[in-house]
């Protein structure tokens, strides 16, 4: 039903196809140097051992009876896995703010997070005093897929509250403010169990901190298996995402279901935070940063971003996991740790930025 | 053609159309009227974005609320009064987002498409900024945009909330050209603040307090005492060179 168009109101020519060229040249720029640096980290992620990074120690692992063990058992599967929890927050992240056209929507401010951690904490709880053991570190298949349908249906509980207490996502101020509150009480609720049922306390501890130190290949299978049913989903719906950046509105006018969408988008967000979450807990800031920085280097449509930003955050925790085993070598610091300083002071920096721009 | 029977449309507790009934012929509608009587309120409800308390809107004779959105989106064309100021899109790929209705969420762009983009963006001008993205252009270019994008859905049917906002005059009357040009095959349904430019319309749709206080020609007499009525006689309408204006009254 195309009817046709003429007389042009007055404007130059297009001369533009150019910087068409180099819009396209800079967003392939971005996505080449992240394959780069996910299989250099990858490499230093093999490579870190007990102290630090070690070139002869490397050699000598490679050489050793534990060769195997070592690598194929503990440092591969962490690796992958890493960068799987980080892939999946980076496009946690970058559904969350662009469903919620809000920059600052993080999938842990919108209540996943603390809806995850009660649910995981409940089960926890409820397996210590059925007199069974089990927490992150656990490589029983059968308590991890506990573990991870828990903390699913923790972080869709969580989200919807968080929806359902600011009445829609129309209002990012009032959805922020309502994913706070949400926080707040769940997190509560989750201290609450942890005091009734002391045992569950360790293992919240090392939820709450983050950590790659359990991810097996079990992990693995979950992580990646995820990823590669969410990412595809998710880019399927990305140009309703950027039909969204006109308004609720416009983008009814163009005959999309946004009730469905937000389902089926809220629905994948809390598939990806749970899975992240569930496997390697609560790791600060990629979700939030990644996507800025994928829109900061190469600004594009939705289903770029969404890739590019998985691609972010993979890095960004693997780098993040090699500096947390690398640090303070022989011991870890908790990767959750690291990515909160790093995410913290490239916020920092940012604000720095833009205050000094605005002066 | 669009028709509306008895709307009654209520925004929290106030009841913002009160009974209007309209019909939406080929050819250009301006809706005008005060501040509040419902303009944009009825445009929206035309569009189907609103579901209206009680009375009917007919699309092509059939119910609104009975056409498939997808369906629905390539016969009306909605253009919003204020539109997005930032976002990552380029001019050219936001224009793209009004061939949305024929491509489904999973579509391909085909030739077609792109023939409807490029038509779209040269009939409003704007194929000189195709690659900028939105937040790097001024108000008036990023209004061609966005009424690019709403021309690109190919829908017969136009339903413009204050295109010419932000336009300066060289654009506005551009605009109207334009305009007067997709009456001849579109049914292109304006709110405008500027009277005179609403006065090259081919109807007018005179509204205030959520009612229609008088529809027809422009160049009816009985139509222009009711404009001048509805406006507190704060406007006077002349004529001039064969043209209708209006002009404020700023006497004492």
């Amino acid at each position: 039903m195309t009817v046709p168009l003429s007389p042009p109101v007055p404007g130059r020519v297009d001369t533009l196809p150019d910087a068409d060229r180099l819009e396209r040249r800079r967003r392939h720029r971005l996505l080449v140097t992240l394959a780069l640096l996910g299989v250099l980290f990858g490499a230093l992620g093999l490579a870190a051992g007990p102290s630090g990074l070690s070139w002869h120690e490397f050699v000598a692992d490679l050489q050793g009876d534990q060769a195997l063990l070592i690598l194929g058992q503990i440092r591969a599967p962490r690796t992958l896995g890493a960068w799987g929890v980080g892939a999946l927050l980076g496009l946690a992240g970058a559904l969350a703010q662009g469903l919620f056209r809000n920059p600052l929507a993080d999938p842990y401010l919108l209540g996943t997070a603390a809806g995850a951690g009660l649910a995981v904490v409940l089960v926890l709880a409820g397996a210590s005093l059925g007199g069974v053991a089990f927490g992150l570190a656990s490589a029983d298949w059968f308590a991890r897929l506990g573990l991870v349908a828990a903390a699913f249906v923790g972080a869709l509980g969580g989200l919807v509250l968080t929806l359902a207490m600011a009445r829609g996502a129309r209002e990012p101020m009032r959805l922020l403010l309502a994913g706070v509150v949400v926080g707040v009480v769940l997190g509560a609720a989750s201290d609450l169990v942890t005091t009734v049922s002391p045992e569950a306390l360790r293992g919240k501890q090392s939820f709450l901190l983050g950590s790659t130190g359990f991810l097996g290949w079990s992990s693995c299978a979950w992580l990646i298996g995820g990823l590669a049913l969410l990412l595809p989903f998710a880019r399927r719906h990305a140009r309703a995402l950027d039909a969204l950046t006109l308004g609720e509105d416009s983008a009814a006018s163009l005959g999309l279901d946004l009730p469905r969408l937000r389902l089926v988008l809220v629905g994948q967000l809390a598939l990806a935070t749970g899975l992240a979450v569930s496997q390697a807990g609560l790791v600060a800031f990629v979700g939030l940063v990644a996507p800025h920085l994928v829109r900061r280097h190469a600004p594009a449509p939705q289903g770029y971003t969404l890739l590019a930003s998985a691609a972010m955050g993979g890095v960004l925790l693997l780098g993040a996991d090699v500096v947390a085993r690398w640090l303070i070598a022989p011991q870890e610091l908790p990767v959750g740790v690291v990515t909160a300083l790093l995410g913290g002071g490239y916020l920092m920096r940012l604000l720095h930025r833009r205050e000094a721009g605005g002066a | 053609m669009l028709e509306a029977r008895g709307l009654f449309v209520e925004l929290g507790q106030r009841e913002v159309l009160r009974g209007v009934s309209a019909s939406l012929l080929p050819g250009w509608t301006a809706i005008v009227g005060p501040n509040g009587a419902g303009k944009s309120t009825l445009l929206r409800a035309l569009a189907g974005l609103i579901v209206p308390a009680r009375g009917e809107i007919r699309l092509e004779g059939k119910p609104l609320a009975d056409w498939p959105r997808r369906e629905r989106a390539q016969r009306l064309a909605w253009l919003a009064q204020s539109g997005p100021a930032s976002g990552e899109l380029t001019a050219r790929e936001t224009v793209a987002l009004g061939r949305l209705p024929h491509q489904g969420l999973l579509g391909v762009s085909t030739p077609a498409d792109e023939a409807a983009i490029d038509a779209a963006m040269h009939a409003t001008g704007c194929t000189a900024w195709a690659a900028r993205r939105l937040q790097a252009l001024s108000g008036g270019e990023r209004q061609r945009v966005l009424l690019a994008r709403a021309l690109a859905t190919g829908a017969p049917v136009l339903l413009l909330d204050e295109p010419t906002a932000h336009l300066d005059p060289p654009h506005q009357v551009a605009l109207v050209r334009l305009l007067r040009h997709l009456a001849a095959t579109h049914t292109v349904v304006t709110v405008l603040h500027e009277l005179t430019l609403a006065l090259r319309a081919d109807r007018l749709l005179v509204m205030r307090d959520g009612a229609v206080q008088a529809e027809g020609a422009p160049a009816e007499p009985a139509l222009r005492a009711a404009l001048q009525a509805t406006f507190d006689h704060a406007i006077h309408i002349d004529e001039r060179g064969g043209h209708l204006v209006a002009l404020p009254c700023l006497e004492d």
